[in-house]
């Protein structure tokens, strides 16, 4: 791997401790985010709950009851501080299968969303990156870079399907599908999400923004080109530096002006590539 | 092999598995086996000559008032009560689920919002004819009730 600086493995390694902590305090928050919803869908018909996929089948056929949940998001909150302490793969796997199950319970109405999918890939992929005092800095420095790519494949794998989805229709263009450069798609994207996310108001400003000319296809073509490049912010510090921002915006675009509320992703993000050596550095200085 | 070593093996198995998906997903038709990488999400963008539609249940009041149930997050969060709504609206062109089944299920949604146990909840289909078209001056839309019966 010639594009890996190995002069920034010691920096990856002090930045994974940081990242192996925080990454279970937000996931404490977060499990206590789902608790709350439980807590709010208690009160509703419990015919209302339809599982999608076969995990959800299998565990979550019907609304949980009160003693099945608890149990689990209990589990799973003793077991976000447990691992910060005490370090083995089983409770860290253990944690992560509690995760993958509040998640599907969390999305057991019939509709499917990826909103916590990066949560859960960092528990996944992070699973066997435990730091002991006999580790080789240089291996594990590599696999942290490949729990990074991990994390970031699946903006890859989005930015790819959409440049080639951008190409197949320059080669056969397809009258029955619109593309991103059209000059109304993003404004009409807003729009339409906003009548099903919210209400029929819609402020005036969110829509005159809209108008000003080009900067949504550039705008767009842009992040969706930082999608495509994810990857390689996991391996160069100075690459993470423009690329995982340029993702965060991406997201907070989407918060305000589309009402799509990725806030495990956005947190995770934040967590995983925040650079920390920056704030460390001075204080040692 | 130490066992931290094996990250990058989770990271093709997961990549690994994702193609197999995407390759059964074209030929089966089947929606199963996802580990974790399944990412085609907007890569069309909104359809812009294309009608736009969103479903919301409607209260009908014991005085014949007719109410439409807003998703602002009264009684049920807004994804949630978005996604119940075009769950039902699946319902109600699913010929295998029954005229009682559906309308038990409008009823939830219903009861859900408002807990107004008097009054009737009906579920509607609301059409914008084009999807680029909609602005703040053109919120117009037309109406239709998803009501099921002995024909459908």
């Amino acid at each position: 791997m010639l594009l890996i600086k190995s002069s920034e493995n010691d920096i990856y390694v002090e930045n994974y401790k940081k990242v192996d902590v925080l990454l279970r305090i937000i996931t404490f928050f977060w499990i206590s985010s789902i608790i709350a919803k439980y807590v709010e869908r208690s009160k509703l018909d419990k015919l209302l709950t339809e599982p999608v996929n076969w995990f959800q089948k299998v565990f979550i056929a019907e609304f949980p009851s009160p003693t099945y949940f608890y149990s689990i998001a209990i589990l799973g909150l003793i077991l976000c501080i447990y691992t910060i302490f005490y370090k083995n793969i089983i409770t860290r796997f253990l944690l992560f299968l509690v995760l993958l199950w509040l998640n599907a319970y969390q999305w057991g109405n019939g509709v499917l969303s990826h909103s916590s999918y990066l949560l859960f890939l960092a528990h996944f992929f992070s699973m066997f990156l435990i730091i002991k005092k006999d580790i080789d800095i240089h291996a594990f420095a590599k696999q942290i870079r490949y729990f990074q790519i991990g994390i970031l494949m699946t903006y890859s794998l989005a930015g790819f399907w959409k440049f080639f989805n951008l190409f197949k229709n320059i080669i056969s263009p397809n009258p029955d599908q619109s593309q991103w450069y059209e000059a109304l798609s993003v404004r009409t994207n807003a729009i339409t999400n906003l009548l099903v996310k919210s209400e029929n108001h819609i402020p005036e400003w969110k829509i005159i923004i809209y108008d000003i000319p080009y900067f949504w296809q550039i705008s767009t073509y842009t992040i969706f080109f930082f999608q495509l490049i994810a990857i390689f912010a996991a391996l160069r510090l100075k690459w993470s530096y423009i690329i995982i921002p340029a993702i965060i915006s991406f997201h907070v675009y989407n918060t305000i002006f589309i009402e799509t509320f990725f806030y495990p992703a956005i947190f995770t993000l934040i967590v995983v590539f925040f650079p920390y050596q920056l704030f460390y550095k001075k204080q040692n200085a | 092999m130490k066992p931290y070593q094996y990250t990058k093996y989770l990271v093709i198995f997961s990549l690994f598995m994702s193609v197999c998906s995407f390759v059964a997903n074209k030929l089966y038709d089947t929606k199963e086996l996802y580990p974790f990488y399944w990412w085609q999400l907007f890569h069309y963008a909104p359809r812009l000559d294309a009608p736009f539609t969103v479903y919301r249940v409607y209260e009908i009041t014991p005085k014949n008032d007719t109410i439409r149930l807003l998703n602002d997050g009264t009684g049920i969060d807004n994804i949630l009560y978005n996604n119940l709504c075009s769950v039902a609206a699946n319902k109600f062109a699913d010929e295998n689920v029954s005229i009682d089944d559906y309308e038990k299920r409008v009823r939830a949604i219903g009861l859900g919002k408002t807990k107004h146990e008097t009054s009737r909840f009906i579920l509607v289909e609301e059409n914008y004819p084009e999807a680029g078209k909609i602005d703040n001056q053109n919120i117009n839309f037309q109406k239709k009730i998803l009501k099921k019966d002995a024909t459908n």
